[in-house]
């Protein structure tokens, strides 16, 4: 045991002589506030650009503050003229125009009257997609709710006619029983950690994925590390049984000091959920990524092919693990890569067991392939 | 003379690594074309026809919520896109698990006594991400409100209706009347998309999605291909920098002859396999507009020149393993993310955009999405050729510095 402690101090030792190994180190704090500090800036998954002829005041102007002083993933701007907002969409400074008529609540008065619904907003685009559909939706959702008020007051005086109340009482009443509110409540599965992510924007929501990617390499790095001192014959003296010992014990020391580096970069974050159990998930995640690697290694003896493999783990990473869109019908291909429960499990416990066998079964199998190749 | 000859023993060398960096690199190309092809076809996010199969959890078997889903089913303009089933808490959890669900909400019993009595304060619990709230939890997190607004404004309407018919006596018609305006609503609301007119500009201007992804996937393949070759410079004998400098190449020639080499094998590297996509796609006819062998080629050139430069000089400064891996991946994966490789670099605040568009990724993006694409020109050509050289005086400095240091 104390002789794993030394060399794992010597080993310590040896990375920080190496500058370019602190560089590397402090380069991700300093990245990631980088990111953190731009990432309140306005910005949007798509950008609508807004235009009405119509005066200041009129219901169409009124949409278009509502839809520039709500907060949406969305980001929407105003043109002065149909010709410039054109313009914009031609040089994709913006993804759509929406032209509001003028007098757009006389139109949709008109409409309720007459009981049916005709185009009366113009939408501009390039190229329509999913994420331009679903913002026609949320246009529609603004319209309607005068479109509702117009039915009412219309329904009201066609039935009730000359008795029917005056305008103002019919505002006065919709008002009191209209209840504007979300109907919805977002859940996760497993346990709610959505305080935690108050902070996260969509723009920083990938951060930990690649965060977590990046771990990874640093045990790839540690495994490449460990088979170059094996191709210099620096492992000579140790007899090759006890070899896979010394392999994990260069993994503990890097994913050690990277995995400081990782908790400190999502404290900068503010994606940090509660200190100590992101500390034990990601000593097991760390366990994880040690076995996941030495597999590898006991696998593929040469440096030069664990070299070419490495860009096959990290596109595998980015597209299978849930960094920028959780593709959860990959099926067992993503089983096989760690941060895929890692990820997971941080907010679902149910994952957690998943990841306990994982490690369990992956030590098994390193000692059995390292038998089998002392053999 | 010793220089043409050091400069053909490079070559050789890079022809010895071909036979094992070529097949990789196709490998590496097909993996990267499959990812995306798969990214595309699962997620769903730019194939509008996309059907999400959406579970529901709870009792549904009241009138109202029972006619709601079988409207959206089967009259709403979402019918194309959303299937609701029926199910259990727990297969919905394990079907939600297992992908084959894209989310599930849970319908409390309260729900409807809570809308019907006009509190709204029984909210339905949708679940569409596994706790990472990724972009696909914003969206639904907006899909939620436009719902909620829909919903409280018809039920406004209907109430006030209502109690202004009770308020002047009309009791014995306020069945028949409520009956009335909610199936009119209901008529607007299935058809409350007819209010926008839609007009496309069609393709000539910008990017289409797949001719963004398809540049951003060619340079991603590039970038990485620098990890793949790490045994192109691996066990380098800093010595040896010392001794062809006693022989008569100083570092720049050095540095300029294995550049050249590492270059050439690079660019066949990534040029063939895209050939090969040329030829089995028809000139990628799937990206709308076809891209030809030759401008691929003079696309690709000045992209290669600087991208070769940016490897040689992250594998000329950080010698170490663990350090130089990390270091390649920071940097390909940062440059990378705020010049859009992920996500669409318009949709980036604007001064990370602007700042991705300086870097090496961003002007790489530029120019090629202007080549093959938008006919925008060769404006980033000369930016390149700054980086470039730029990454080679620095690769030539460390050299120096090396054989200095050897030599001490």
């Amino acid at each position: 045991m104390n002789r794993i402690i030394v060399r794992c101090f010597l080993t310590e030792k040896r990375l920080f002589r190496k500058i370019s190994f602190i560089i590397v180190l402090l380069m991700i704090p300093v990245l990631v506030a980088g990111l953190k500090n731009r990432a309140d800036e306005e910005s949007g998954l798509v950008r609508i650009g807004l235009y009405t002829p119509d005066e200041e005041g009129s219901f169409s102007d009124e949409i278009i503050d509502r839809f520039l002083e709500d907060e949406s993933v969305f980001l929407y701007s105003e043109y002065e003229s149909e010709e410039e907002g054109i313009a914009a969409l031609e040089e994709c400074v913006i993804d759509a125009l929406w032209i509001l008529p003028e007098d757009l609540d006389a139109l949709l008065l008109e409409l309720a009257d007459r009981n049916r619904i005709k185009p009366l907003i113009r939408v501009i685009e390039r190229e329509d997609d999913v994420a331009l559909i679903f913002t026609r939706e949320i246009l529609c959702s603004k319209v309607f709710p005068r479109f509702a008020y117009d039915a009412y007051t219309d329904y009201v005086s066609d039935h009730i006619g000359a008795d029917a109340p005056d305008d103002e009482t019919l505002r006065m009443v919709y008002d009191s029983i209209c209840r504007k509110g979300n109907l919805f409540a977002p859940g996760v599965l497993g346990k709610d950690v959505s305080e935690a992510l108050e902070e996260e924007t969509y723009f920083t929501a990938p951060m930990r994925g690649l965060l977590a990617i990046w771990m990874v390499l640093a045990g790839f790095a540690a495994l490449m590390y460990y088979k170059n001192d094996e191709e210099k014959g620096v492992h000579d003296m140790v007899p090759v049984s006890r070899r896979l010992s010394g392999a994990f014990a260069l993994e503990a020391v890097v994913l050690t000091d990277c995995g400081i580096i990782y908790l400190i970069a999502c404290g900068i974050l503010g994606i940090l959920t509660d200190p100590v159990r992101e500390i034990i998930y990601l000593i097991l995640f760390a366990g994880c990524i040690s076995v996941f690697c030495n597999i590898l290694g006991l696998l593929i003896n040469d440096l030069r092919g664990i070299g070419m493999l490495v860009p096959f783990a990290i596109l595998l990473m980015i597209v299978l693990c849930p960094v920028f869109f959780d593709l959860r019908s990959a099926g067992a291909v993503r089983g096989i890569l760690p941060p895929f429960y890692y990820l997971k499990a941080l907010y679902d416990p149910g994952y957690l067991m998943n990841m306990v066998i994982y490690l369990a079964a992956g030590s098994f199998a390193c000692v059995m392939l390292n038998l089998a190749k002392n053999r | 003379m010793i220089l043409v000859k050091y400069f053909a023993v490079q070559i050789k060398r890079m022809i010895k690594h071909a036979a094992s960096v070529l097949p990789i690199a196709m490998l590496l190309f097909s993996c990267i074309a499959a990812a995306v092809y798969f990214f595309f076809q699962y997620s769903g996010i730019t194939d509008a026809n996309t059907k999400y199969r959406i579970g529901i959890v709870g009792n549904t078997d009241q009138t109202y919520l029972k006619f709601g889903f079988y409207a959206i089913g089967t009259m709403d303009v979402s019918k194309y896109m959303v299937d609701f089933i029926p199910m259990t808490e727990e297969e919905a959890k394990e079907e939600f698990r297992a992908g084959t669900l894209t989310a599930y909400v849970v319908v409390p019993d309260e729900f409807l006594d809570s809308v019907v009595h006009g509190r709204n304060d029984v909210p339905i619990t949708y679940v569409s991400t596994e706790g990472h709230k990724g972009i696909e939890g914003y969206l639904m997190d907006e899909f939620s409100v436009v719902i909620s607004d829909i919903v409280t404004s018809s039920q406004a309407s209907i109430y006030s209706m209502q109690s202004v018919a009770r308020s002047l006596g009309k009791n014995d018609e306020l069945g028949e009347w409520t009956e009335e305006l909610n199936l009119r609503l209901i008529g607007y609301v299935l058809n409350r998309t007819d209010f926008a007119e839609l007009e496309e500009l069609g393709i000539s201007k910008g990017l289409l999605i797949r001719q963004y992804y398809f540049c951003t996937m060619i340079l991603l393949f590039c970038f990485l291909l620098g990890i793949s070759s790490a045994p192109l410079f691996s066990g380098k004998n800093d010595e040896f920098g010392k001794w062809m400098k006693m022989r008569g190449i100083g570092p720049f020639f050095q540095v300029v002859c294995e550049y050249f080499a590492y270059f050439i094998l690079m660019l066949i590297c990534v040029y063939v396999p895209l050939a090969v996509l040329g030829r089995v796609t028809d000139n990628m006819s799937f990206l709308h507009k076809k891209v030809y062998p030759g401008q691929l080629f003079f696309a690709l050139f000045p992209i290669m020149l600087m991208i070769c430069a940016f490897h040689f000089m992250i594998y000329e400064t950080v010698r170490n393993t663990v350090s130089n891996l990390l270091v390649q991946f920071v940097m390909i994966m940062g440059m990378g993310y705020v010049s859009g490789f992920f996500l669409p670099a318009d949709s980036l605040p604007e001064s990370i955009s602007a700042f991705g568009r300086i870097l090496p990724s961003g002007v790489a993006m530029d120019h090629l999405s202007g080549m093959l694409f938008t006919e925008t020109g060769i404006k980033c050509t000369a930016m390149m050729m700054i980086y470039s050289i730029i990454f080679l005086m620095v690769s030539v400095m460390m050299r120096r510095w090396i054989v200095m240091r050897s030599g001490e």
